[in-house]
């Protein structure tokens, strides 16, 4: 079987159906097929369980891995197409992938990764991460919004007094007026508006 | 020569033996490899942004085995006299061109910078991220670093890719020569002469190099 040339017939984003109707084939084998495909890294699959299962298929060889983009998009209600592929080979983090995602300075991704907050598991990670990308403040001011507006987990007090008190801040491109008490507690502008979070 | 799956676990080894954080870009047969165009390459090239970058990472493949070797008859003559040119480690069929700053007389600029396709993180001891350059400055790169295959690379990013701006290139070319590249013109010249062949490349494109030349 060549998988290669298979891949190039169904190049793009196909469903089961769809698969089965290309290759004209029964759904059992091509669930066989799109295995092999899975194996050799030319289909990444996306949805399950109540979500339709959806196939990315691409004769060039997809990287495996998960990303900042593949975290966010787990998580927040809106999917975001992300800017760039990452690809993280070996162990990554929500707190690695809060702490990138925030360094991209980007309105949108900034609204989609308050719901990564209420799956941090370690926030001594995520205060060192925040330090090393200078980017503590903003780290703190997307949390505090975040508890505002989803179900967050509960920051320690000494971690959170860390990210306070710390020097380092990344000044958003874009700044709004809301969020005034917050902006004033954390000496920063947020990114957002609250409007921009209904 | 390695394939796409070698290459990955190669860096994750690497990122294993190193003694720092490590940020580096890949533009050659390495970044096709990620893009999808090539299978298997025999060169990594890696541009680092600091000295000190380039040593950590030479302290790891050492380590790993991989021996200096000389650039003689893999590099023009007139390229291998510039300071920027690379150091090239071995072992086996691959190889390591390692760049800092500079390939050559051209710049790792902001804008290619800006314009990375990819990341890839490898962490393990410590963590060695590779940003994957754009196709259009694969190609840019491809044409000046003259090697016996980068043209054979850059005709089939040519034929593979539909969506090339060839206006990124030349900008970025003409932005180069400004920054005191001269070969940087004549190169990409060479390689659209050269390309003409297989592809269609308007004619405003070679106006606007011949413009910057004279």
């Amino acid at each position: 079987m060549d998988l290669e040339k298979i891949a190039k017939e169904l190049e793009g984003m196909q469903t089961l159906e769809t698969i089965s109707d290309m290759l004209k084939l029964k759904k059992t084998t091509c669930l066989n097929i799109i295995s092999k495909l899975k194996k050799r890294g030319y289909l990444r699959r996306t949805g399950g369980g109540k979500q339709k299962r959806i196939y990315i298929i691409s004769p060039r060889v997809l990287s495996h891995g998960k990303g900042m983009f593949d975290i966010l998009n787990r998580y927040s209600k809106e999917k975001i197409i992300p800017p760039f592929i990452h690809v993280a080979h070996s162990r990554y983090s929500i707190e690695e992938a809060i702490v990138d995602l925030v360094v991209l300075n980007d309105i949108r991704i900034n609204i989609n990764l308050l719901r990564l907050f209420n799956h941090v598991k370690d926030w001594n990670k995520l205060y060192l991460l925040s330090k090393i990308k200078r980017v503590c403040r903003n780290v703190g001011l997307l949390y505090d919004i975040a508890r505002q507006a989803t179900k967050t987990k509960t920051m320690p007090n000494n971690i959170y007094s860390r990210f306070l008190k710390s020097k380092f801040a990344l000044k958003y491109k874009s700044e709004s007026t809301s969020f005034k008490e917050l902006s004033k507690k954390w000496r920063l502008k947020a990114p957002f508006n609250r409007k921009d979070l209904d | 020569m390695i394939g796409i799956e070698d290459q990955e676990s190669l860096l994750k080894l690497i990122s294993r033996y190193l003694e720092q954080d490590v940020i580096c870009w890949a533009f050659g047969g390495n970044a096709m490899m990620f893009y999808g165009y090539k299978k298997s390459t025999k060169d990594i090239d890696l541009v680092f942004e600091s000295e000190e970058d380039r040593e950590a990472f030479i302290k790891a493949i050492k380590l790993l085995g991989y021996e200096k070797q000389s650039p003689l008859r893999i590099y023009p003559e007139e390229k291998l006299a510039d300071k920027n040119r690379p150091l090239m480690f071995s072992k086996g069929n691959e190889r390591f061109d390692l760049f800092v700053k500079k390939i050559f007389r051209t710049e790792l600029s902001e804008d290619m910078k800006k314009r990375f396709y990819a990341r890839h993180d490898f962490a393990e001891k410590k963590s060695l991220i590779v940003y994957v350059l754009s196709k259009e400055d694969i190609i840019l790169l491809k044409s000046i670093t003259e090697r016996e295959k980068d043209f054979d690379d850059i005709l089939t990013i040519c034929t593979t890719e539909k969506a090339i701006s060839w206006n990124i290139i030349i900008s970025e070319a003409i932005s180069q020569h400004k920054k005191g590249d001269k070969w940087v013109l004549y190169d990409m010249e060479e390689t659209m002469s050269k390309l003409k062949k297989y592809i269609f490349l308007k004619k405003e494109y070679f106006e606007r190099i011949y413009e910057h030349v004279n």
